[in-house]
């Protein structure tokens, strides 16, 4: 579904990402750790495509990004949003089912379809993020960092809809620092440092080894 | 009273002129944040556009009215396509290169440009006044001391025609929800698939079509056409793209409306030689007051 060969890339003179290998299958939700400035953003802007790489090789089938940040158009309607998230679906039929579908999905976003989005809480306006991804009716989600800025006890309910937004078929590639939900949620995990991976394996794994509970959970 | 009412017809029209005008500034601000300062001169291109095609076709005055109104679509329609596309040359030589250097530079471009403009129409047309004929019919409806021209009601009509049309299309449509996503988040806009160069090079298109449009009908409204005329005119257009809040569509039209009576009455009641004065007054006192303009957006919330 999803795989890096070996990839290179940063910005400017300076490589940030050394050589990232990694593997999403189909159905899987698979998260990226890592601290500030590990390359976590950078390594999805260079699976979007968003930078060029200057190394490695990178497939890709369907997938869609959720940036980090939110980054709805909050000076659009809501239902503006998500009409532009499907921007490259041609057929308007099925663009109009997926559409009613994320609706009943996501309540709180039929409520305010004709407000400005830019004035929904933090919470509706991840979930508008996430909607308006899936308009784009992709194969896998990319998604940066869903819990920053938010309350925790949105993030459990954006984490909620993450796990039955991959239950209904979507394979996920989470991008977090918030370490301990993420790989409770995920299957595989990746710990990303200075733009090297430095493990990987099945996320319970990873949850209960040392390394990452001393560097990542805070225990 | 009839003063009054006279005045307003006046400044109304020419207030929707500067107001078509103005609408390239705003939009391409709105994409870009660049005030693109040789827009005056895509207005004055525009005016000599039409020109060029009536006199290309032939054009004899005196024709009935349903003659005047092909003539003027040709004219209206092979000036906006001509100066649509010298906005998007004028974007892709002026100012796609410089697009992440410091605004000076965008601006020393622009004046670039300008001159280039000018001096070309100088060079090709001569330095004096071109006479433009009498499309129109020389028609006046007369209420007691109010005059109305027919020519004045065709460039009320079409510029209203042109605003709605304008304002459907950003409101209503994916494309001008394409261009609004772009103007607030070019890197989220390329996320969704829209190509932002391409919503750029429409922008500057709409913008220099519509100013062209301006320039054809500011044309006909004075008969005559100058390769100087994009200046005051650009300046009045920038005045009440400013007056109506920079990056604002529907603000622009106000502005310019305003900006066009405050002549209008400026002219009828203190005096008609200070008729230029009057939208740099208003211009500084914006600056001074409310920067942001009438309608001005938040500037906070630009990401
Ligand atoms: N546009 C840019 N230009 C230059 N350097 C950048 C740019 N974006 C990121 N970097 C640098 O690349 C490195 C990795 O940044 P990146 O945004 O990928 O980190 P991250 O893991 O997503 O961090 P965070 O958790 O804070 O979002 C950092 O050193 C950062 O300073
Ligand atoms: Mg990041």
């Amino acid at each position: 579904m999803l795989k890096l060969e070996n990839v290179k890339a940063g910005y400017g003179s300076i490589e940030v990402l050394h050589g990232i290998s990694l593997e999403v299958s189909e159905g899987e939700i698979v998260t990226v750790i890592g601290a500030n400035g590990a390359g976590k953003t950078t390594t999805l802007s260079a699976i979007s495509g968003l930078i060029p790489l200057r190394g490695g090789k990178i497939v890709t089938l369907g997938i869609c990004q959720v940036p980090e940040g939110r980054r709805i158009f909050s000076r659009l309607t809501v239902h503006e949003n998500l009409k532009l998230g499907a921007f490259r679906v041609r057929d308007k039929k099925k663009c109009a089912q997926t559409y009613e579908t994320l609706l009943d999905f996501f309540p709180i976003l039929r409520e305010r379809l004709n407000q400005p989005a830019g004035l929904l809480s933090g919470g509706e306006q991840q979930m508008l993020a996430i909607a308006r991804g899936l308009m784009s009716q992709p194969k896998m989600l990319l998604l940066d960092e869903p819990s920053l800025g938010l309350a925790p006890k949105l993030v459990a309910s954006i984490f909620d809809y993450l796990v039955k937004i991959n239950r209904s078929g979507m394979t996920i590639l989470l991008v977090e620092q918030n370490a301990r939900l993420a790989l409770e949620v995920a299957s595989r995990a990746y710990v990303i440092e200075t733009g090297n991976i430095l493990m990987k394996g099945p996320a319970q794994e990873l949850l209960h080894s040392d390394k990452v509970k001393k560097a990542y959970l805070g225990e | 009273m009839e003063l009054f009412v006279q005045q307003l017809i006046n400044g109304l029209t020419i207030g929707t002129i500067y107001a078509l005008i103005a609408l390239g500034y705003t939009m391409v601000y709105g994409i870009i944040q660049l005030i693109n300062f040789a827009h005056g001169e895509v207005f004055m291109v525009g005016a000599y556009i039409g020109l060029t095609a009536i006199t290309f076709f032939g054009f004899v005055s005196g024709s009935t009215l349903p003659m005047a109104m092909l003539y003027l679509a040709v004219m209206l329609l092979i000036s906006m396509a001509g100066s649509g596309l010298l906005g998007i040359v004028i974007d892709q030589i002026a100012y796609r290169p410089i697009r992440n250097s410091p605004r000076l530079v965008a601006l020393i471009s622009a004046i670039g440009v300008s001159f280039v403009l000018q001096n070309a129409v100088m060079l090709i047309y001569g330095p004096q006044d071109q006479g433009v004929p009498q499309i129109v019919p020389d028609i006046h409806f007369i209420f007691g001391d109010v005059t109305i021209t027919l020519m004045q009601i065709m460039i009320l009509a079409v510029s209203l025609v042109l605003m709605v049309f304008l304002n459907f299309l950003v409101q209503h449509t994916q494309l001008g929800r394409a261009m609004r996503a772009t103007s607030q988040d070019h890197k989220m806009a390329r996320l969704v698939g829209i190509n932002v160069n391409w919503i750029i090079s429409l922008t500057f298109f709409i913008g220099s079509a519509m100013a062209a449009v301006g320039g054809v009908l500011f044309g006909l409204y004075y008969h005559t056409v100058n390769f100087h005329d994009g200046y005051l005119a650009g300046l009045k257009a920038f005045t009440a793209a400013v007056l109506g809040g920079i990056g604002n569509i529907p603000g622009a039209m106000v502005g310019g409306v305003l900006i066009g009576l405050a002549e209008g009455l400026g002219a009828g009641y203190i005096s008609s030689e200070w008729k230029n004065v009057f939208a740099f007054v208003i211009l500084v006192l914006i600056l001074l007051f409310k920067p942001t303009g009438l309608f001005g957006e938040r500037v906070a919330d630009r990401a």
